[in-house]
């Protein structure tokens, strides 16, 4: 019975400790001790990831000479096609700013882009994040939008430190993007994760059309989140007819695996 | 000065065994990625120290886990070294013998009581701020947690055995002395 109620006090004991330590926190009395801490772990961790990415890296193969010269002519081909959508796309926009000109239209804000490394990524069931080497000091604050390759957004920062921040991905389960189809009904949606590497995209009227291989761009409708950032391609439709919206199954653009470095979009 | 000098020890060793474990989580493919790595050198910490000093080495290397997750603070920490103080009772009233599946059942329990806590933790929360969470995934993760961390920890236990680390190194041999003699066994 003595045994039994230490144990009782070892328990209570543990539970008080723990709810002070988590008030502590709150509160920031133990910034200094974890930002310490964090310095240090951090320098580890980063040493770690970068070696997670070349291992991985490495670990892609190809099974015989003619899936890797099919590979090859695939990423040709795509080139020339991307090329092609490049220059079309620098034309659009010349055409687009001296329209914005004539008829004096005044930008509401700009963003400007502050590079990051990656430096760790989630080590929990529930989140699909990664850890940057940014932070509040930099101007970063909790959602702003995460980029790869000047367009592509991966991410939104879900929690600031000082020179830190994590970054929740669009395939994390809490992820919720505004988003929009490139189609003809510029069909509006809100792009979800939480299923594998693929993400979902909701809320998607139920009486416009939408076709396999469209583009997914931000709506711009969300503060701090421009429109045009892209997201990725629908690669399947989901719709009953006794539903109001439809849904589509969307593969994102980069795989969030492996990367490297990524820009923070913050308003300037 | 001994005091101080066992305290950077204890941190060093927490510090290096928390970036261990992110290494595992960043290197190894899915689904090895799920072994808990700071758990295992807890348990075989618990196991043949047989010290209470674990389960405030729990705590604080959950505390250095708690900086790199995005589940509420305290979460993780508070099912972690809950289901420590409980695997510490287990070993010291219900488990009286030092074999390899004793501790792997040790694992075991421990690891159910620790995710079970942790998972109550997060259905609490998510009625708190609305979240939500991807059940199916979540199982899927700590399933394969509990079956690949288990795995590990006993074959370091069948390891431990076949080395006889109590022959060939003397300084490994005082411990279990220390310990009151025990070894693994079959």
């Amino acid at each position: 019975m003595p045994k039994d109620r230490s144990q009782l006090r070892l328990i209570i004991g543990v539970s008080v400790i723990t709810g002070l330590v988590v008030i502590a926190h709150l509160i920031g009395w133990l910034t200094p001790i974890e930002r310490l801490f964090r310095s240090i772990t951090n320098k580890g961790s980063q040493a770690v990831y970068t070696l997670s990415i070349q291992v991985h890296d490495a670990s892609e193969t190809f099974d015989s000479v003619g899936e890797l010269q099919a590979a090859y002519q695939t990423t040709k081909e795509a080139l020339l096609d991307t090329q092609v959508d490049a220059t079309r796309l620098q034309l659009l926009e010349d055409e687009n700013q001296e329209l914005k000109a004539r008829l004096g239209y005044m930008m509401s804000s700009t963003y400007q882009t502050i590079g990051a490394q990656v430096i760790g990524k989630n080590i929990e069931p529930l989140a699909n994040t990664i850890v940057i080497d940014r932070g509040a000091a930099d101007g970063i604050a909790v959602g702003n939008p995460v980029i790869v390759d000047d367009g592509i957004i991966v991410g939104k920062v879900s929690r600031v430190e000082e020179h830190t921040a994590i970054i929740r991905l669009l395939t994390d389960s809490q992820s919720r993007v505004g988003a929009t189809i490139v189609n003809r009904d510029k069909s509006l949606g809100i792009i979800e994760g939480g299923y594998a590497i693929s993400v979902r995209m909701t809320l998607i009227p139920q009486n416009e059309i939408i076709n396999l291989g469209d583009a997914i761009i931000t709506s711009g409708l969300e503060s701090g989140t421009p429109r045009g950032l892209y997201i990725g391609t629908i690669t399947s439709v989901q719709k009953e007819t006794y539903q109001s919206f439809q849904e589509a199954i969307v593969q994102p653009a980069i795989d969030s695996n492996k990367l490297h470095t990524v820009g923070v979009l913050i308003t300037s | 000065m001994r005091l101080i000098l066992l305290l950077v020890g204890y941190t060093t060793l927490l510090l290096a065994i928390t970036i261990f474990h992110l290494g595992a989580r960043y290197i190894l493919p899915a689904p090895w990625d799920q072994i808990n790595v700071i758990f295992i050198f807890l348990l075989f910490f618990l196991f043949i120290r047989q010290s209470g000093s674990v389960i405030w080495m729990t705590f604080f290397s959950h505390m250095l886990i708690e900086l790199y997750t995005t589940t509420p603070y305290g979460i993780v920490l508070y099912s972690s070294t809950l289901a420590m103080v409980a695997m510490h009772w287990f070993m010291i009233r219900v488990i009286t013998n030092r074999t390899w599946y004793s501790v792997t059942l040790l694992s075991i329990i421990g690891l159910l009581l620790y995710r079970s806590l942790y998972t109550l933790g997060i259905i609490i929360t998510s009625f708190a701020t609305g979240q939500v969470y991807n059940w199916r995934a979540l199982a899927s993760d700590l399933g394969w947690e509990l079956c690949l961390t288990s795995l590990v920890v006993a074959g370091i236990a069948v390891l431990l055995h076949l080395i006889q680390v109590r022959a060939f190194h003397p300084f490994i041999g005082k411990i279990y002395e220390r310990s009151r003699g025990t070894t693994f066994r079959y």
